[in-house]
């Protein structure tokens, strides 16, 4: 029974495409920094999923870990958008 | 018997969950293309942090539990997962949508009010490419 989690895996990486398209054809950086987060959650989604089809122990692990840490990058490219300003 | 299709239905039901979930990136991803500029985007960014991990995440835990591999350890880390997406999403999406605000030079012609722009001073004026639709200047009281 791996056929819902195999779609689901394809539709993330489709939206992760996606996401790439928009920070080649981004207008201005911002929109960039947004689509950088969304490729980012949607590789941690993969994770999971393609965690559950492959039985890894660390699943939950490094989900919250990485779930927790994604604040780090927006928060980084949040203050080099506005060069230093808050 | 019994337990074999319980945990059938466990399964079924986290593969429809994770399914659902990557729709909800698919639409956002969707969005991004469409919308017109950098804080409608970070406003779009809402679905996939909001209803897609946590229900990946869910959805994931359904799945390991129908294999009966899911311990106490990993059920209170799916949960504070959740609570860190929750959470994570929406100081993100402040901190990224004020920078967002503060360096896009012109804001989508559709956009319906701006609560910042009596605040915020853009570094160009913002309606500059859009003079057509700027908004009307505020009545005195």
């Amino acid at each position: 029974m791996t056929v819902l989690p195999t779609i689901a895996v394809v539709v993330l990486v489709i939206s992760a495409l996606l996401g790439i398209v928009q920070v080649a054809r981004g207008p201005d950086d911002a929109s960039r920094a947004v689509c950088g987060d969304l490729i980012f959650f949607c590789a941690i989604a993969i994770f999971a999923v393609t965690g559950i089809l492959r039985s890894t122990s660390v699943l939950f692990d490094a989900v919250l870990l990485a779930t927790l840490s994604g604040i780090l990058a927006t928060a980084a490219l949040a203050r080099m958008l506005t060069r230093g300003h808050r | 018997m019994s337990g074999q299709s319980g945990s059938d239905v466990l399964e079924v039901v986290g593969g429809v969950l994770l399914v659902l979930g990557s729709l909800f990136f698919l639409v956002t991803a969707v969005g991004m293309l469409r919308s017109g500029d950098a804080i409608s985007r970070v406003n779009n960014l809402s679905p996939a942090m909001g209803a897609g991990m946590p229900l990946i995440i869910v959805g994931a835990a359904l799945d390991v539990a129908a294999r009966g591999e899911l311990s106490v350890t990993d059920g209170v880390l799916a949960a504070l997962a959740i609570g860190a997406a929750l959470v994570v999403s929406s100081v993100a999406s402040n901190l990224l949508g004020r920078a967002a605000y503060r360096t896009q030079r012109v804001l989508d012609p559709r956009t319906i009010s701006n609560a910042l722009g009596p605040h915020e001073d853009l570094p160009e004026p913002t309606w500059a490419d859009h003079p057509d639709t700027a908004p009307a200047p505020e009545s005195q009281d």
